[in-house]
């Protein structure tokens, strides 16, 4: 059942129905929350947030069969109010980070440290384009940007996140 | 790279292919060009396994993380279930949107109310406008008495009246009515008291001194289908149609029939005219002539032109009678003209009288002369003098005779017309014509519904906006 017809099922009124795209979605959801947030435990908490509001708002999803990407624009939303709310300021000193350097938290991976070294806005194409599966022209629209800024920006952040993998496998090998 | 890469040309092409989102043209085109060039295929194909490869290290940050579908599932299940109380909620009466039929019941409740409310509120108006023209009324017939007064109780004339009582009221807007909307006077002192002095009106408290007027000098009643009258003792008081003093409803006129001293009577002709719009023409005709026989009148010529939808007579009628049958003709329909003339025949009555008393006279003496005469030659000569004095008394006898006669007798010329003539169509041109008429007056109409609707195309798309609206509504709680 692909998920379009999910969503018709459960705007029919199946609530039960949405368990499949939960099952189906949530680890991309969570996926991105971390390496947006760099997080593991609020990307869980985010992740499940966005899931119980893109519930509550399927009625304005235009097309259903574009709910992945859909649900990573919230995704997106609630990373960016997270951010926000937990600024530097509000984090306490002894837990300060040395500048620099981003400390690996609990769980983090290579590549969530190496997505933390680019700019959030390169991270959010990147993960729009590679977890959402969203075209270049529907990240385009969603950003605010122009097609061609968004291919050739996802185009030089893939290959910055190359370059610093490659650096990190130098490292890890010396 | 270049010499191994993609087509430059193609990389945005092919890319926006692989997205889903060609043109139309590019999804027949693409496919052909990768069949055919090995170096964009390649390169596609590098781009998909980046793209696998990349999607594939971007879910690994969540390989391991715990399932939160029961989770994610508990919170749904329990915002489910706060939504349905709050529509039940809704649905049992606490919403505050609108259904359609409640609505249009409101529309319809409003549309009533205007209805009912909108004649009241006009005739509340015009009860106002009714005692302001009262007390202009009053005013200018108390203004009136004090003139009176000053002048030995002799009311002013007619003509004169409104000057002449502008020293005792002092105030111009006293003359035009609320309800008048022309800017001219509303009122009129009656000619059936003007100049008169006050002693000689036998009844004040019934006798109008003043009454509301018309542009062209007549009797209107402009306030609820009523008038305000002002009476010879002061008093003013509002009478509907029906029971509005005859004397001022009536033409007025009726020719004199006292005896002035003048010889016997004055000798006084009279000829009128009048043109009636009637609805039903052969009806009044007949009507017409029945009025003409019940006031002692013959008929001297009737004729009656259907398809012109026109009747014209010619009447007779007693002189003393001619305004009686004059008001008889017009009460037929509408009076679209009307003309009473007299003439004054008095002078040249006596004066032919007075020569034939002197012809008799003179054939008299003549007549002794000729008796008496023995010669032949003076005898003819006094004979043709006798003749020609007889010719004359005859010819003075003529006169007199007429002038009886025109003033014994009016002359009556009546016009009768009728509201809808006889419009079938009698050739291809009227026909034509009928068509093109009844064509332009559905295009009028069209144009002026196609008017309102403009005009009150914003209120409209409101209340259809706001119907849908609810339309909308209500099926989506159906549906729920």
């Amino acid at each position: 059942m692909t998920d379009a017809q999910v969503v018709r099922k459960v705007l029919a009124g199946e609530a039960d129905a949405y368990a499949v795209l939960v099952q189906r979605h949530q680890r991309s959801a969570v996926a991105a929350a971390h390496h947006l947030t760099g997080d593991r435990e609020a990307a869980r908490d985010i992740a499940q947030d966005a899931l119980v509001d893109a519930w509550r708002g399927l009625d304005g999803l235009r097309d259903p069969a574009k709910f992945a990407g859909w649900l990573i624009g919230i995704v997106r939303n609630k990373c960016r109010a997270w951010l926000d709310s937990t600024g530097p300021d509000e984090v306490p000193l002894e837990d300060a980070p040395v500048p620099g350097v981003d400390p690996p938290g609990p769980g983090d991976g290579p590549l969530t440290e190496l997505l933390g070294m680019l700019p959030l806005q390169d991270r959010e194409m990147l993960v729009a384009r590679h977890i959402g599966e969203m075209s270049y022209a529907q990240i385009a629209e969603e950003m605010e940007m122009t097609v061609n800024n968004v291919r050739v920006r996802c185009c030089r952040a893939r290959q910055r996140l190359r370059e610093l993998m490659a650096e990190a496998g130098e490292e890890g090998a010396s | 790279m270049t010499a191994q890469g993609p087509c430059e040309s193609w990389v945005k092409r092919v890319s926006a292919w692989e997205d889903g989102e060609a043109g139309l043209l590019d999804r027949i085109l693409v496919p052909l060009h990768l069949r055919e060039c090995e170096r964009c295929s390649r390169w596609l194909e590098q781009v998909r396994a980046d793209e696998r490869a990349f999607r594939k290290a971007f879910l690994e940050a969540a390989d391991d993380d715990e399932d939160l579908t029961d989770a994610v599932m508990a919170r749904v299940a329990q915002q489910a279930k706060t939504r349905e109380r709050r529509e039940a909620a809704k649905s049992r009466g606490s919403r505050i949107s609108f259904r359609l039929v409640e609505l249009l019941i409101v529309v319809g409740i409003i549309a009533v109310l205007a209805a009912i409310l909108f004649p009241t509120f006009a005739r509340s108006r015009e009860k106002a406008r009714q005692a302001s023209c009262m007390s202009n009324v009053k005013q200018l017939a108390l203004g009136t008495l004090s003139f009176a007064g000053d002048y030995d109780g002799r009311l002013p004339s007619a003509a004169t009246w409104r000057d002449d009582i502008m020293p005792y009221v002092r105030n111009e807007q006293l003359f035009e009515c609320p309800s008048d909307e022309i800017d001219s006077v509303s009122y009129a002192l009656s000619p059936f008291v003007a100049g008169r002095n006050l002693d000689q009106i036998e009844a004040p408290d019934e006798t109008v001194m003043i009454y509301e007027v018309g542009e062209d000098g007549r009797l209107v009643f402009p306030h609820n289908g009523g008038a305000n009258y002002g009476f010879v003792d002061g008093h003013a008081k509002w009478l509907p149609k029906d029971r509005a003093p005859e004397e001022l409803t009536s033409t007025g006129f009726a020719p004199p029939t006292r005896s002035y001293g003048i010889a016997e009577q004055l000798k006084l002709a009279y000829q009128a005219s009048v043109e009636v719009v009637v609805d039903n023409l052969y009806g009044a005709v007949l009507q017409a002539e029945a009025a003409v026989h019940e006031y002692g009148g013959f008929i001297l010529d009737s004729t009656l032109q259907a398809r012109a939808g026109r009747a014209t007579l010619t009447l007779k009628v007693p002189t003393a009678e001619v305004g009686n049958v004059v008001n008889a003709l017009g009460a037929l329909g509408f009076v679209a003209h009307r003309q009473i003339s007299g003439e004054d025949l008095t002078r040249r009555y006596v004066a032919a009288q007075r020569s034939i008393g002197r012809t008799r006279e003179r054939s008299e003496r003549l007549e002794t002369m000729v008796e008496e005469m023995e010669d032949d030659e003076p005898r003819v000569e006094a004979e043709q003098n006798l003749g020609e004095v007889e010719r004359e008394a005859a010819g003075l006898r003529d006169e007199t005779w007429n002038i009886d006669a025109r003033t014994t007798l009016a002359t009556v010329s009546a016009t009768l017309i009728d509201e809808e003539p006889d419009t079938q169509p009698t050739s291809i041109l009227d026909s034509f014509r009928a068509a093109l008429d009844s064509l332009l007056t559905v295009l009028v109409a069209v144009a002026r519904v196609g008017a309102w609707v403009l005009v009150f195309a914003p209120i409209w798309g409101a209340v259809f906006g706001l119907a849908w609206l609810a339309l909308k509504r209500a099926v989506r709680g159906d549906e729920q």
